[in-house]
């Protein structure tokens, strides 16, 4: 058991990790989450009862009015072609906004992989650093009211991924889906008024791609609308015939495309060593890329200039591109927002984590795009969990649930134990415990 | 007057706590009220920190100075403080005209620390003071 490695008390305890791409649950202790599956849930209006179990889903039916409507979450049931199933998230940067749906996520995560009742279990949950009051209120509420769990605490996940990387100081940049921020941990605290955000993320070179295939006519078309297709010469048309469908809602079209846009990412999108110029680019090996509907070419110097966006804002399109920070930009922003005396103990710590980081030469070119930035009396020093030898995107779980593994370790330590809120603090203070306890 | 402060207020709440290694309690207006025995706070350091609740600023870059020692600031809203050096910090919450200074050890529990703290503010305000 854990408890016995680390030395703590064997409590069972839950951590959830409810990141904008995707939640991990799992028990604290173990070294990977049970659960990991999208924070996307589709809704859908339950005419019949029957339609309830057809596939062994027993996802609550919430009324709506008149309306009955009710959730489902997970890959297998959101990419189901299923007529007027509109998707939806319920986080609105990182923050949870629709709570109806943030529970039948919850409620999804007990059900399907936890199988076991709520209130046996304390639970760790991670949270953005610039969360709202009200909301970790809110969050409290539900999971001692709702859930009836025995004891809660609420982590800054910049925190839980610098416990992960076995640091307590550090400046941790978390590139993930929707956003990139960089967010300075001091002592195992996020320092609050240096948090720095852009808008740069995974999601947002999903849109340059797709963009590009607009610019260049490459027709996305995801695997659900392909009946048969034949095989065809390299950058010809594709030859497929198409499904008959259902009348499938646009947000459920444009997830599944995203899902293309985004395994077209990962195979080919790399970052250039130094500074992007389209001779050098052109120089560089090309990959391949077949389209579900068959349709294949070779991506040369595209695979470079999409991601080059991340690193040179003044590449990107629209009033807005010069107003977007840069990854080297946010963290040296942040930085400077922070105590002198801190500053060179966090360049020393930079802390690379969220999945958007897995592109390709990420690491590599935010290193030197930073070593010429900061002073010359610092040391600059990057930690990152090294994806496998193959590299690619999705192979490094650690990179990807930094979060949550801090926080698997976090509360199987012994000296966390007293950190908790209990059920019975909880009932004498109110919600407000949540402010004081957990910073 | 500030018998009751520091035998009510610091001794018998913040101190008997056992959250806390010093405490203190200041006027808005920059008056030490109250401290715990052998807390050597001054009348700069207190003068410093209201300031600096007005405007975060002045905190974020030099820190908060309490008793001599230099925390670096996690955390600086309307009605509280809080600030961290090497395993040991300082929480500060705020009541109508009052601030009450708490600083805990490496061997305390910095949320516990910090709730100790807020309490008494928040009862200070209920108080009228």
């Amino acid at each position: 058991m854990s408890g016995g490695v680390y030395g703590g008390d064997e409590v069972g305890a839950l951590v959830f990790d409810v990141g904008s791409y995707s939640v991990r649950g799992g028990y604290a202790g173990e070294d990977s989450p049970k659960a990991e599956f999208p924070t996307t849930a589709g809704s859908v209006d339950c005419k019949d009862e029957e339609s309830m179990d057809i596939d062994g889903q027993t996802q609550p039916i919430i009324k709506d009015g008149a309306i009955k409507k009710r959730y489902v979450v997970d890959t297998p049931y959101l990419t189901f072609v299923r007529e007027g199933m509109e998707l939806g998230t319920p986080l609105k940067d990182g923050m949870v906004e629709d709570w109806d749906m943030f529970q039948s996520v919850l409620d999804h995560a007990y059900k399907k992989y936890i199988k076991s009742d709520p209130s046996l279990h304390p639970v760790l949950m991670s949270e953005p650093a610039w969360n709202l009051r009200q909301k970790r209120e809110k969050l409290t509420e539900l999971m001692f009211e709702q859930y009836n769990i025995p004891a809660l605490f609420l982590c800054k996940s910049p925190v839980l991924s610098a416990f992960a990387n076995g640091r307590a100081t550090g400046l941790v940049i978390d590139s993930g889906a929707t956003h990139t921020t960089a967010v300075p941990v001091y002592e195992g605290y996020v320092n609050q008024s240096a948090i720095v955000k852009s808008p740069l993320g995974g999601d947002f070179i999903s849109m340059q791609c797709k963009e590009f295939f607009e610019d260049e006519r490459i027709e996305v078309v995801p695997a659900y609308r392909i009946a048969s297709k034949e095989p065809v010469k390299e950058s010809a048309p594709a030859n497929f015939k198409e499904k008959e469908l259902p009348n499938v809602t646009k947000s459920w079209k444009n997830y599944m495309s995203k899902l293309l846009i985004q395994d077209f990412q990962a195979a080919t999108l790399q970052v250039m060593d130094s500074p992007y110029d389209e001779e050098t680019a052109e120089q560089l090996p090309v990959e391949v890329y077949e389209f579900p509907n068959g349709y294949n070419r070779e991506f040369g110097d595209e695979r470079y200039r999409i991601p080059e966006k991340l690193f040179d804002t003044s590449l990107v399109k629209g009033a807005d591109g010069s107003s977007m920070l840069s990854m080297s930009h946010v963290v040296t922003t942040s930085v400077g927002l922070c105590d002198v005396d801190i500053r060179g103990a966090l360049f020393s710590n930079v802390i690379v984590t969220g999945g958007n980081s897995l592109l390709r030469g990420f690491t590599d070119r935010l290193h030197r795009d930073l070593q010429s930035k900061i002073p010359a009396n610092m040391k600059l020093k990057l930690i990152y969990s090294s994806t496998s030898s193959s590299e690619k995107r999705f192979s490094s779980t650690e990179r990807r649930f930094s979060a949550w593994i801090g926080g698997s370790i976090l509360a199987s330590l012994g000296t966390f134990q007293q950190m908790w809120i209990s059920k019975q603090e909880y009932e004498e203070q109110g919600k407000t415990v949540v402010d004081k306890k957990c910073p | 007057m500030a018998t009751d402060w520091k035998t009510n207020y610091i001794d018998k709440t913040l101190m008997a706590s056992g959250n806390l290694t010093h405490a203190a309690i200041v006027g808005l207006d920059g008056a030490i009220w109250a401290t715990s025995d052998d807390f050597k706070i001054s009348a700069g350091e207190v003068g410093f920190l209201i300031r600096g609740l007005a405007t975060a600023e002045s905190l974020r870059e030099n820190g908060v100075l309490i008793g001599g020692v230099k925390y670096v600031l996690l955390r600086a809203d309307d009605n509280a403080v809080l600030a961290r050096k090497q395993g040991t910090g300082v929480c500060v919450g705020k009541s109508s005209t009052a601030l009450v200074i708490g600083v805990y050890g490496t061997d305390h529990v910095a949320g516990k620390a910090n709730n100790t703290v807020q309490e008494l503010a928040q009862y200070l305000i209920g108080q009228g003071t």
